[in-house]
């Protein structure tokens, strides 16, 4: 077929162009040809007919689809706001509370609930950082390496997740406790009391939120390619380091999620750690603690409030910088990198 | 490719022995599957190793064996004279020092670094500028200039590729291994790149193992062709051997030879050199094989011809069979033609030859899902070509077969 002269024939295209009745907008139907006539273009024969040019007058008489909320949309919208709403206001209750009682200034500056809020931090970061340092390994060994017992031990990292708090708490009494097995021996040999101290706080969080960050780590470095490993890998470039430019960077979003995850759980840890740790202000009393312990005494609503929404607050922030992390993390890391690179390579000439 | 001439060994390598990029006998056993294979590539053979076969034959499997990214079972390989794993000498040198550029089939560019670090990825013990100069020389032969800050899925297919070659090449290996590296590409882009990698691995002085299933890439790229079907080297040997000179109907088959035909050993001649073999369309001279002892008259034998192997011509007065002055040897079947498929440049058409009064169709496993008569010979011929000869009118065709194109296949 010669393509420079090609001719349309209307007759053989009867499609969404033609108005058989004539009635389907007045532009439309004014025209013998289905459509791809325009006010003030010459009449063109019925036969044949020129293809219609890409771009030119015929666009201009089309104007844009006006797009409305569709109904789908907006039943989304109604039942998602009822959710929405449920979880907003005990929140914003919270906080309008803590400003018309004038709690909040009273107390921020409390030195029980600077304790409380400095003992929370702290806690939870060591937790953070303990379960990132034992449970990349963990994470990495069942990301990549199949062996039996896998699925036993895969399925007994969710057992902390789903256990209520409590059972974890006695057993770590009865493990760690000052009369528990193993805590026993370290009472007897070195002396050692690990119940109800600072450190009870950190192990009793650790035993209840690492798992997030490890079930969120292992499904991280199962979506990076084993391809890019070995490759890197071919490249010269050692195991760890392999992990530290490839893995990680790759599955930093994963990763950052579980950490924040592990964070969440350790923060709001209240019933292993009561269990465990007890509720000692300054030693063992977390934010948690600190609020039921107000809540209980007389008079201590107000306190309590305070607590909550200085949780409330802090929690927030954390949360929004890693979700600010994890979206630009990827490639931040890599600029970060690259940096490194440049340094590292100025040390340790070739 | 011509074979490297002789002086190439003789200037570069004084030992009576030419220099050894490859060698390797492995042996592998996965459930239901095992791989056994034993090669060498020799510098004097040409440097570009073709592994050819279906998917699931194992190839990419002995990539990655070659690799050190799987432990054969048992074995040894040498990569040029170094020996990177031995099985009995309990060797088995790791992934990363090993000196591989390997490719695997979707390039595995790191998605979260541009181009600049993915190249210079492999060279993190070297010294800055050094890096940077290499970087720089890498990106201008493969020719990425202005790409440097990009990232991977910022690239083209054809790009992507170009940089996956340069972080390869990188740290200078001591061999290419490649898997299906133009599986993934259109075309157009595809044929530009084969040309590319055809030139690279000359220019670059280093030897290749390819991975294809694509017939016509590897008779493109290769010097030297491993035929692989079921985790077994069929054929290992140059690349017409492999495409000419099948040493099994399997291989045939898996090469594409689209005629073969069984028959039997009718005569020789040209002092022993052809032989004349009746098929079930009639007699054909073909080559007696090379390195076997004479054929008994009556032997079982397989014909194969490449269909682009043979002749259309018009059919003229002179009787089938018969032989024209001055070509001895040459076969000649005058037929119709009962079917035709075009690409485009090509026609692939399907040749029935006349039978006699009393001849019968007797036609193994010649059918087609196109043609709906039965055919004998399957031909390749030039569009052009054809276009002419059919213009001339006749329905009549004479198919001609030089006995250097009918190779022989001894039935064991």
């Amino acid at each position: 077929m010669d393509s420079s002269k090609t001719t349309y024939r209307p007759d053989d295209n009867p499609g969404k162009f033609s108005s058989p009745d004539g009635e389907s907008g007045a532009g439309l139907a004014k025209s013998p040809v289905a459509g791809f006539d325009t006010p003030g273009s010459e009449p063109v024969s019925t036969t044949f007919l020129e293809p219609p040019p890409a771009t030119g007058p015929i666009l201009a008489g089309y104007p844009p689809l006006k797009r409305g909320i569709s109904p789908n949309v907006f039943w989304l919208i109604l039942s998602g706001s009822v959710m929405l709403v449920f979880l907003l206001v005990p929140i914003l209750a919270l906080v309008a509370r803590s400003f018309t009682d004038g709690a909040l200034g009273a107390f921020l500056s409390a030195p029980s609930v600077v304790e409380a809020l400095q003992l929370s931090l702290i806690t939870t970061a060591i937790t953070v950082a303990l379960a990132v340092v034992l449970g990349t390994p963990l994470a990495y060994l069942l990301a990549r390496y199949r062996f039996p017992g896998y699925g036993f031990i895969d399925t007994f990292l969710d057992l902390p997740i789903v256990l209520p708090p409590a059972v974890a708490g006695i057993a770590l009494l009865l493990t760690l406790g000052r009369r528990g097995w193993a805590g026993q021996w370290l009472d007897r040999q070195f002396g050692i009391t690990i119940g109800f101290t600072t450190l009870a706080v950190v192990l009793a969080q650790l035993f209840v939120a690492a798992p997030f960050y490890i079930k969120a780590a292992k499904a991280g470095f199962e979506s990076v390619d084993r391809n890019l490993e070995t490759i890197a890998l071919s490249l010269g470039s050692r195991s760890f380091r392999t992990f530290w430019k490839i893995t990680v960077p790759l599955s930093l979003p994963a990763l950052l999620g579980g950490i924040v995850m592990t964070w969440a759980r350790a923060l709001g840890e209240f019933g292993a750690t009561i269990m465990f740790a007890g509720s000692f202000e300054g030693q063992t009393q977390t934010m948690p603690l600190a609020i039921y312990a107000s809540f209980d005494s007389a008079g201590g609503l107000n306190e309590a409030v305070t607590l909550s929404v200085i949780l409330i607050v802090v929690s927030f922030a954390v949360l929004l910088i890693f979700k600010g992390l994890s979206r630009f993390g990827t490639r931040a890391w890599s600029r970060l990198e690259q940096v490194n690179l440049l340094g590292k390579s100025q040390e340790t000439p070739g | 490719m011509p074979e490297p001439s002789s002086k190439f060994d003789a200037d570069h390598y004084p030992h009576t022995r030419p220099k050894t990029l490859l060698a390797l006998a492995i042996r592998k056993k996965l459930t239901g599957f095992e791989l056994k294979i034993e090669m060498s590539l020799a510098a004097n053979q040409g440097q570009v190793l073709v592994l050819f076969g279906p998917s699931g034959s194992g190839k990419t499997m002995t990539l990655r064996c070659i690799a050190g990214a799987t432990d054969p079972d048992a074995g040894v390989i040498s990569i040029g004279e170094r020996v990177v794993f031995d099985s009995r000498a309990r060797l088995n040198v790791r992934l990363t020092d090993r000196r591989v550029g390997y490719l695997p089939q979707n390039y595995g560019l790191f998605p979260h670094l541009n181009v600049t670090d993915n190249i210079a990825f492999g060279l993190f013990k070297w010294e800055k500028r050094r890096v940077e100069s290499r970087v720089e020389e890498l990106v201008t032969l493969m020719q990425l200039q202005g790409l440097e800050k990009r990232f991977p899925r910022q690239l083209s297919g054809g790009q992507q590729q170009r940089v996956a070659f340069a972080r390869a090449l990188a740290p200078d290996p001591a061999i290419l291994l490649l898997d299906e590296p133009f599986s993934a590409l259109d075309a157009n882009i595809r044929s530009e790149l084969r040309d590319n990698l055809a030139l690279l691995s000359r220019k670059l002085d280093l030897p290749v193992v390819f991975i294809t299933h694509d017939l016509e890439e590897a008779y493109m790229l290769a010097d030297r062709i491993a035929v692989y079907e079921r985790g077994q080297v069929l054929q290992y040997g140059r690349r017409d051997d492999i495409f000419y000179r099948p040493a099994t109907r399997e291989v045939a088959r898996l090469v594409n030879i689209r005629n073969v035909w069984p028959g039997q050993v009718q005569a020789s001649g040209a002092g022993g050199s052809l032989v004349q073999v009746r098929t079930s369309f009639g007699s054909l001279w073909a080559s007696h094989p090379e390195g076997e002892s004479s054929l008994a008259a009556g032997s079982a034998v397989t014909v194969c011809l490449r269909p682009e192997q043979a002749n259309l011509l018009r059919a003229r007065v002179s009787p089938a069979g018969e032989n024209p002055a001055g070509k001895p040897f040459v076969s000649r079947f005058r037929g119709k033609i009962v079917g035709e498929i075009t690409s485009g440049s090509f026609f692939t058409l399907f040749f029935q030859v006349e039978r006699g009064r009393g001849e019968f169709f007797n036609l193994e496993g010649n059918a087609h899902p196109g043609v709906d008569q039965p055919y004998d010979i399957e031909l390749a011929v030039p569009a052009r070509q054809y276009h002419e000869l059919k213009s001339a009118g006749s329905e009549d065709f004479m198919v001609e077969i030089e006995p250097g194109a009918a190779h022989l296949i001894l039935a064991s």
